[in-house]
Formats: structure tokens, sequence, C-alpha cells
């Protein structure tokens, strides 16, 4: 499997906005719904992807030549799964409360679609450099994407931002957007809006 | 030829073969490595809440013990944590470790209760995964302080509305009732499953406790406890030393948790005199006080006691059920019949067979 296609520096990039795993690809749905009810949570899910990201996209590319076309899935999956244990374990050492409140959304990183996809696209296909860059710049775009929804809901719907007041005392929580109908809303809502900024950016060219 | 297919087949997988193994190595590594850590955090949870919910109490200096409760046929085994004075004897109180089903799913909760058993210490939400910013709210300091003193005789119930301070009741977060309310599910439950684990001592001293508010004057040596069976019959004696009571006690299911009640009836067992209330967490017990239906017994004889709808007037051997309050006023008519039939054998044994005094 030959080194071809978008240098390092073009994968870093598409992955922040041009390729964004959540706004584009529409990827990694199930922790973007699920833990983006609040920043803490949504920052450490982020950092645990990134962490699964980049190391499956680096073994993967170490390996890509050994790979058999048939038995590459599973490879990924066992890649994946290896290194979601160890993030799980090295979660509960180290911030065992949130271990605790993520509780089996990290383990569900094994299935985020994100993950074998960039291992798919661009892992078993590239060198390392670039399926690191590619994987650093698609976790970058997941945090970021993340940290735009959970910052919504947090403030809306608890008034707060990393636990920490920003809205008056009388602000009344909306307490839909804290629950699932509130994700949904407001992945659709940005969802939109990234659309039509990328339409606009679109017709501006043309 | 499967012999050449096998071959293929290995040396297809070898990558994957390789790659199992290494990653089972590194995992066992990572296991290995923090492993330790991670209990400790677990048992640390658990420990470090001991001296916020058993005020006075040292985490170095607990007991862990364990009893089985039948749920639904089936043995589930509950812990809980003995806080020992500096003596080393003495109990300061225990702390529960219980769980239940929240909106979400299973809420740990821990509880801390009195040496006693009667007040609530404290309680802490171990783990939950309830809705992030409503059921979650289970863990803030606001709502979990709202249980400290409240009583473990009576049911807490989750309000919508704030609570004065002398109620045994709670206030629910707002959007969150469920969840607000497993929590006090899971501890009327734990405390009441605790409370019948030490049943044996602790019934009897509740027993005399209550016993003196159903006869006032009457002082804790004019009682005398006489075991019938399984049970306990308490003799009340006047201050010349005549018996002027009998006095049993019986729990049942009533609506929402057990009704447990002291019965007494006069010296000849002929006649019901008190129903006192022990234990209850009915919600609507207001009801049953306010319709006066546990003195409805007094003066009936003591014989079967049936129940009639609200609207039907009783006649002699019969009590009014309570409006809206229906399924309690079986238990407790229920449990009303069965002391007063233990009651009456009981004094029959005694005055026939001159059963020992303790």
């Amino acid at each position: 499997m030959a080194s071809e296609g978008p240098t390092a520096g073009e994968r870093f990039v598409r992955g922040l906005i041009p390729e964004n795993p959540v706004y584009r690809q529409l990827l990694g749905m199930c922790p973007t719904l699920a833990v983006s009810g609040g920043m803490k949570t949504a920052m450490t899910m982020a950092g645990a992807v990134a962490f699964v990201l980049i190391c499956a996209n680096i073994l993967t590319s170490l390996i890509r030549n050994l790979l058999k076309p048939h038995l590459r899935i599973l490879v990924f999956t066992l890649t994946i799964a290896t290194f979601v244990t160890i993030a799980d374990r090295v979660l509960a050492y180290a911030m065992y409360n949130m271990s605790t409140e993520l509780g089996p959304y990290i383990p569900l990183i094994i299935v985020n679609c994100v993950i074998i996809c960039r291992c798919e696209v661009c892992a078993s296909k590239q060198s390392v450099v670039v399926a690191a860059s590619d994987a650093v710049g698609q976790s970058i775009g997941f945090a970021m994407a993340l940290a735009s929804i959970a910052s919504v809901r947090e403030i809306l719907g608890s008034g707060t931002f990393f636990g920490l007041r920003v809205m008056p005392e009388a602000w009344p929580n909306w307490g839909i957007m804290v629950m699932p109908p509130g994700a949904f809303l407001t992945l659709g809502l940005l969802l939109g809006l990234a659309n039509w900024i990328g339409a606009a950016r679109g017709s501006q060219r043309s | 030829m499967p012999d050449t297919q096998k071959v293929n087949y290995l040396a297809e997988a070898w990558l994957v073969l390789i790659l199992a193994g290494s990653f089972g190595a590194a995992l066992a590594g990572v296991h290995l490595a923090l492993n330790e850590g991670i209990q400790a955090n677990k048992r640390n949870e658990t420990y470090d809440q001991i001296p916020r919910l058993i005020p006075g109490a040292n985490k170095d200096r607990v007991e862990v013990g364990a009893f089985s409760v039948d749920v639904g046929g089936a043995m589930v085994e509950r812990t809980f944590y003995r806080a020992l004075a500096p003596d080393g004897k003495t109990t300061m109180g225990y702390m529960l470790r219980s769980s239940g089903m929240g909106y979400v799913d299973k809420i740990e909760v821990l509880i801390g209760v009195d040496a006693k058993v009667k007040n609530i210490t404290g309680i802490y939400v171990l783990a939950q995964i309830e809705t992030p910013g409503l059921g979650s709210k289970i863990r803030t300091e606001k709502f979990m302080s709202q249980f400290i003193a409240k009583s473990t005789t009576r049911a807490i119930f989750a309000m919508k509305t704030a609570q004065a301070p002398e109620s045994n009741d709670i206030e629910a977060i707002t959007s969150a009732t469920i969840s607000s309310q497993s929590v006090c599910s899971i501890v009327n439950r734990s405390v009441r499953e605790f409370r019948e684990y030490l049943d044996a001592s602790i019934q009897r001293e509740l027993a005399l406790e209550h016993i003196p508010e159903m006869f006032p004057g009457v002082g804790r040596e004019q009682i005398i406890d006489i075991p019938s069976g399984k049970q306990v019959v308490y003799k009340v004696l006047d201050a010349d030393g005549r018996v002027i009571a009998w006095v049993g006690d019986g729990k049942r299911m009533g609506r929402w948790d057990r009704v447990e009640l002291l019965v007494a009836v006069d010296a000849d067992a002929q006649t019901i005199t008190k129903v006192h209330v022990v234990d209850q967490r009915e919600r609507y017990w207001k009801k049953v006080v306010t319709a006066g239906y546990l003195e409805s017994f007094v003066g009936k004889h003591a014989g079967k006691i049936v129940m009639v709808k609200p609207k039907v007037p009783p006649e002699e051997r019969q009590v009014q059920a309570v409006t809206k309050a229906t399924i309690t006023s079986l238990a407790i008519c229920r449990i009303v019949n069965d002391v007063v039939r233990m009651l009456k054998r009981s004094v029959a044994n005694i005055r026939g067979e001159a059963v020992k005094e303790r």
C-alpha cells in the first residue's frame, strides 16, 4: 500500500473543518449526543478519543504494508479496542470521578466510526507522519465540534461553563438542553449553521 | 486441499495472532500497573465518606459487615460499615451501601445512620449516570444534605415543593422527580432492611420506648417482656404490680412500605385498648390519623375485626376504611387481627403454663 494522497499538512487542516468528523462526516454521533451535556465530560471524551485515534492511526500506519485486505477491519478493531481499554483504565486510575460519570461511553469508543474510518481512509494507506497529523487534525476537529455543542448545552441548560456559573442567578435553566432532545436540537442547529456557512463560502468563491 | 488451506489461514492470520498476543501482554501490563490504584480509588471513595456520613467517626476504625435480604426470592447481600469509637467497642453509627434503579440506570448510595438506627446522619450518591444537569443533581450537596436528621421510622418522600425542617420529606430536584424519588426509595428500603437485620435488639428497644407513650405514667420497670414463640408479649403493670394490659407488636406491608404497630388488650385479653404506630412509611398517613382510624379499634372486642368500605357504617366488630387510604387501612386492620390473635393465645399460655419471665 503506497503512501499516496494528501500531505500531512493537508490531512491536518482537513480534519479541523473541511472534513470535520461531526459537522462534515456525521461520524461519532453517539458520544457527541451522549456526553455533550457539560464541557468537562465532553472534553474528557475528546481527550480519550484523541488518544485512541492517534495511537490507532500510528500503529495501523506502521503495519500497513503487512495488512491483508480481508483482515484489515479485524486488525483495526483489535487495535482500537486495546487503546480504548488502556484509556479506560488510565481514566479510572487518574480521574476516577470522571470515569464513573462517563460510565459506558468510554468503552463505547471502540465502536466510534471516526476512528475506524481514519484507519481505513488514511492510516492504512499513508505514512506514519501523515497518519499522525491526520489523527491530530481529526481529534482537534472532533474536540471542537464537541466543545461547540457542549458549551451551548451547558450554558443554556445549566447556566455554567466548565461547572462555573456564567449566567446570572436569575437565568432559568433550559432543562431540555441537558436532556437528549437538547442534544439533537443543538446538533441540528449547529449542523445547519455549518452547512449554511459552507454554502455561503462556496457561492462567494464561484 | 484442506491441509494447504489450513496452512494458508495460519500464514494469513499471523499478524492478527501476533497483534493479539502483544496487545494482550500490553493490557496485562496496564492492569498490573494500575489495578491496585483503581481498587484503592474505589475503596477510598467509600471509606472517605465515613467521617462525613457518621459525625466524629474515623475511617480507620471501621468494621465491615454484610447481611442477606430476600429480593423476589433471590438472596442479595448488603454491605454495611460499623464505625467504632476510640475505645474500639462502642458503635458510633453505621454506613449502609445500597443501590436501586434511577431514571436512567442504577444509583449507588451510601447512607449514614446513628448508632440506634433512629436518624439518618447523611447520604452520599456514590455512582449514578442520571441525566446530566437534571437527575445528576442528586449528587449535589444541596440535595444530599436534605436527608440529614430525617427519621428512619418514617418514609422519606420527594415532594415538589420546599419542605419545612420538621417534615420527614425532602424537596425533589426540579425536572428530576423520578431520580429524586429513587434516592428516597433506596434510602427507605435500605434503612428498613438494616433495621430488620438488627431487629432482635432494636425491636425490643423500640417497643419499650413506645409502650410508655401508650400508657402515660408507666415506667420501663413496669413493662415485662415475655418471649412467646418467635414473638414477644409485653406485660404492662400498674404501680401496684397489677396487670393493666398486654401489648404485642405486628407488622405488614402497607401501600408503600411496611407498617408496624403495637396493639394493647386489657388484662383479660377481651378488649382492644390501644393501637399505637411504631413505624410507617405511608404517603397518605395523615388521612389515617385525621379519620381517627387507629382509635376506631379501641373498645372493640378482642376478636376478628372486619374492615368495611368508607361509606358503609361499621357494626360492632367492624371498622370503616379511610377514603383514599384503603390499602393502608386494610393493612392496619390485618395487623390488629394478627396481634390480637397472638396476644389471646399467648396470654392463655402464660396463665396456664407459668412461662418463665425475663
